[in-house]
């Protein structure tokens, strides 16, 4: 078998370790943010173990590798940022930055980050949490690298996690080995909770923004199936079907998520991809925005007055269609909506990939409202394509 | 010379001591590999296999050139582009490909994915072969082919008995267009009673995907539904998918994961509430032969794949054959022409206004109908009991062994016991080594055994679907579970070597990216010469 890259030109991968992600978890503290938090978290005994956890994906990646000749160059940040996780792996790191041992921060993994964009890796592994990933979401700037996440943190509802180090360092070989034309990514969720009312036991997770991840094969795609159809294409169907079933003169409440955005593709008006956006059916596949990044009054009002749907997606790692970088759709304005339209008002789409992600696990609500939780609790039929649903369970988080 | 095995090394072959040793485990294998072109690429202008002799002067002198005879529609106006091989080149190059592969006659074949074939009894082949069979032609009058249609329409007995149901048809060439077939009765049902406002088929993920895929082409909008949390059919989803738009409920049972659904009746009895009909997709009918009945569960059509669980050939693809089987009420939407025997003679009745039409040309794969209707006749209604009870043992047996395989797991209703096949997922092994599922497949081939990834809608990470049939023995599945054992050792050991496999195999990898591409593909010589443009290949020497 040939290694598919041309010439020797060896693949460039980035190594970011958030040195203290994760410590608070194992103290109970939810979450590793701010200094305070680290110092409580090593003063009750708490270890870190991102490092450990980043050796683990860099060794499988080199051990994978199937051109063990020509492994990857590895670009990582000083001592605990990555450089002593990719040598404890057997990599020999090439080094960037600076920092100061025993005390960086976030603004040290941004920092980070971007160089190692500049200096062009072709994915920046990362190990920490939802903290983390927004770090580097923040660093990236909309830049196109793809990157991926080695769970190493408290929370991890963003949905650019590998599901484990090694699977991380597996997707991370494969997607490499692959020359760059062939390499398929799909942008994914970074959500993160503000750690500060999560450890006052509020749960208000935010959609920061979506990454670019290698689209993972783990499914395997044997001969006799077809062609997988890419994110973009499944997406694409979603909307026709949502549109065909559009009446004219609905107002249609479209949540967060590059599923839902892509109806508003189809309607032929902008959306923004963290915000809640209001559009009204004017005719067929046809519609004007009424509210863009609408908050939750200007959504009560588009719901209590007439026919009104909301559209939502599985968000996050987790499957949380309510709860999730959606708070805006708030009890009052899922309530407002079910009692003109029904369960039927409420509108969910995915892509069968992401269904089949998911798996057999359910759906999940955590509207903040217990009792709506449990009405919206039970089966609900998802549109996963043109002319094509599939009935999920939705459960109360 | 000892025949008793080293320690942990149980040898093949017992018996008799043979003055060999104990053989290794798993064997040692290596494929032939002949780097065979193309049949094409062998030819040679002038050579010839057959050299039909020349019209004798006579006859000219009579009736001139017969070629002039024919009717100018079945005339060629170019030579067909063949190529020119003598006989001996073609039978070395079909042998050498022959060598090159690993076929169902070869190796132990339980990998094929949910697409396993038993073992095709070579007796049957011969039946087929009869001349007083090979030789007919499908537009004889009747009355000179009575022969074969009676064995069609045994056939068709003895499949309505074996599914309970009142009426089969052997029309269909494949499982795929039994299921085709189904879908167009059932919309024809729909619209005989003006009942033209459902549109909708609910189907379950580990239903065969032909199931959603044929409603899907009939017009019909597709309902999956997804197990429930213990690996189930969900009938909570199934009240929450029907209404009085469903038009059927399309089911395997067992589903691809090897779980018989407990509640078969149960979704039934809702889809027929609400106004549907339940079509029961039974390619996974083999550890059910002589024990359960699409009947006794209420279905109202069914389908057999005759290449599945009666031991016809698949033929890589077709013809195969399928069969349906409807309840009395649905038999006039059946395929034309039905069989009809009035107690002296059969005759082909081909006027039925109700019918959907014709799936395909004639009346069904004939030889394959008389191999299916062989293997029945030789096994009996105890003998198909048999069957199943084998299949369903092999299965469960085998299974037992490769859960000792360390990263190996049967997701789904844990600690109970499959029919006739089990999906099991690598996905810890994976997790551990990175060596995925089709890898595992590669290194396979390394001793002698197929196994193949055929498991849509890959719900089950990292997949593996083990169907062992009644054909293979104890030491046989013994053998496939050591071959698989030694991989997970080697992948956990040194998961590069793995990825580097196959080493003994013929071909080592294929690029998949050109078989996903219009562009590339190419399933003629002459697609290929289209699509690939270059200097004629240089003729053999």
């Amino acid at each position: 078998m040939t290694d598919g890259r041309p010439g020797d030109a060896r693949a460039v991968v980035g190594l970011l370790v958030n040195p203290i992600a994760g410590v608070g978890g194992r103290v109970g503290l939810k979450g590793s943010d701010g200094a305070d938090t680290v110092r409580r978290a090593i003063a009750l005994g708490a270890s870190p173990g991102a490092g450990a956890r980043a050796s683990t994906a860099v060794r499988h990646l080199l051990a994978v590798w199937p051109a063990p000749g020509a492994p990857p160059v590895v670009l990582t940040g000083p001592l605990e940022m990555g450089e002593a996780a990719a040598a404890a792996a057997g990599a020999r790191p090439m080094v960037i930055g600076s920092i100061a041992p025993g005390a960086t921060t976030a603004a040290d993994t941004v920092r980070l980050a971007r160089l190692m964009v500049e200096r062009g890796v072709e994915l920046l592994l990362f190990a920490g949490g939802d903290g983390t990933a927004r770090d580097i979401h923040e660093a990236l700037r909309g830049a196109a690298t793809p990157v991926l996440g080695i769970p190493a943190g408290v929370k991890m509802h963003s949905a650019v996690f590998a599901t484990g180090p090694a699977a991380a360092g597996a997707v991370a070989a494969g997607f490499l080995a692959l020359p760059t034309g062939r390499r398929r990514t799909e942008g994914r969720e970074v959500l993160d909770l503000d750690e500060e009312a999560y450890r006052r036991g509020e749960i208000a997770p935010r959609l920061w923004g979506e990454l670019l991840v290698p689209l993972e094969r783990r499914r395997i795609q044997a001969r006799k199936a077809p062609t997988p159809v890419s994110e973009t294409a499944a997406a694409a169907a979603i909307a026709e079907e949502v549109a065909a079933g559009a009446p004219i003169g609905a107002r249609y409440i479209l949540g967060p998520g590059s599923t839902v955005r892509a109806i508003a593709e189809r309607f032929g008006v902008p959306k923004t991809l963290v915000g809640v956006d209001v559009v009204r059916v004017e005719g067929p596949g046809a519609a004007t925005l009424v509210a863009a990044d609408a908050g939750e009054a200007e959504l009560l009002l588009t719901a209590g007055s007439g026919d009104c749907r909301i559209v939502v997606t599985p968000i996050g790692g987790q499957g949380f269609i309510f709860g999730r970088g959606n708070q805006q759709m708030s009890p009052p304005v899922i309530r407002a909506v079910v009692r003109r339209a029904g369960r039927q008002g409420i509108i969910i789409v995915a892509t069968p990939a992401k269904l089949a992600a998911i798996g057999t696990r359910p759906l999940l609500v955590d509207t903040g409202d217990p009792a709506l939780d449990q009405e919206l609790a039970g089966h609900a039929q998802v549109i996963t394509g043109r002319g094509e649903r599939s009935v999920a369970r939705v459960a109360a988080a | 010379m000892t025949t008793s095995a080293t320690p942990g090394k149980t040898p093949f072959v017992s018996g008799p001591a043979l003055p060999i040793g104990p053989r290794p485990m798993p064997r040692r294998f290596h494929q032939a590999r002949w780097d065979e072109p193309i049949i094409f690429e062998l030819s040679t202008p002038g050579a010839r296999g057959v050299l039909p002799p020349a019209t004798e002067p006579g006859i000219t002198a009579l009736v001139g050139d017969p070629a002039a005879a024919l009717p100018p529609g079945i005339r060629r106006a170019a030579l067909p582009a063949l190529p020119e091989l003598g006989q001996l080149h073609v039978v070395r190059h079909y042998i050498r490909l022959s060598q090159e592969n690993l076929g169902a006659d070869l190796n132990i074949d339980v990998g094929q994915g949910t697409c396993t074939m038993k073992y095709s009894p070579k007796v049957n082949d011969r039946f087929a072969r009869d001349p007083r069979i090979a030789d007919l032609h499908p537009l004889q009058d009747p009355s000179t082919v009575q022969g074969v249609l009676e064995i069609a329409w045994r056939l068709e007995r003895l499949l309505a008995e074996i599914s309970g149901m009142d009426r089969v048809t052997l029309q269909p060439g494949a499982g795929s267009a039994a299921i085709w077939a189904n879908v167009s009765m059932i919309r024809a049902c729909h619209a005989s009673r003006g009942d033209t406002a459902r549109d909708e088929v609910v189907t379950t993920i580990f239903s065969h995907p032909s199931n959603a895929a044929c409603a899907k082409v009939a017009g019909y909008k597709v309902i999956t539904l997804y197990p429930d949390a213990d690996g189930y059919p969900d009938l909570d989803a199934l009240r929450a998918a029907v209404s009085e738009r469903t038009a059927a409920l399309l089911i395997t049972n067992p589903e691809d994961t090897g779980i018989f659904n407990p509640r078969i009746e149960d979704f039934v009895r809702v889809v027929h509430e609400a106004g549907g009909l339940a079509c029961y997709d039974q390619a996974n009918a083999n550890g059910l032969l002589g024990v359960t009945r699409a009947r006794e569960a209420g279905f109202d059509l069914c389908h057999f794949n005759l290449h599945k669980t009666f031991s016809t050939p698949h033929a890589s693809g077709g013809p195969g054959a399928g069969a349906c089987g409807v309840t009395a009420e649905l038999a006039r939407f059946l395929p034309r022409p039905t069989v009809e025997f009035d107690g002296t003679a059969y005759r082909l009745d081909d006027d039925r206004p109700d019918s959907i039409g014709k799936i395909r040309p004639w009346y069904g794969v004939v030889p394959n109908l008389v191999r299916a209707y062989a293997w029945i006749m030789s096994l009996g209604a105890e003998g198909l009991r048999e069957v199943a009870e084998i299949a369903v043992l092999n299965n469960n047996y085998l299974m037992k062994r490769v859960l000792e395989i360390r990263g190996l797991a049967a997701p789904f209703a844990a600690g109970r016991r499959r029919i006739e096949q089990v999906r099991y997922s690598w996905d810890e092994l994976t997790r551990a080594t990175g060596v995925h599922s089709e890898e595992i497949g590669y290194r396979a081939a390394d001793f002698g055994t197929h196994y193949w990834t055929s498991h849509h809608p890959y719900v089950v990470p990292e997949p593996m679907t083990l169907e062992p049939t009644e054909s293979y023995s104890r030491a046989d599945l013994d053998e496939y579970a050591a071959i698989l054992r030694t991989i997970a050792e080697e992948a956990y050991a040194d998961p590069s070597f793995v990825h580097g496999a196959p080493y003994l195999s013929t071909i080592h990898r294929i690029d998949h990216e050109p078989l996903d591409d219009p562009e590339r593909w190419a399933v003629t010589w002459r697609a290929y010469r289209r699509k690939h443009p270059g200097p004629d290949p240089a003729p053999a020497t």
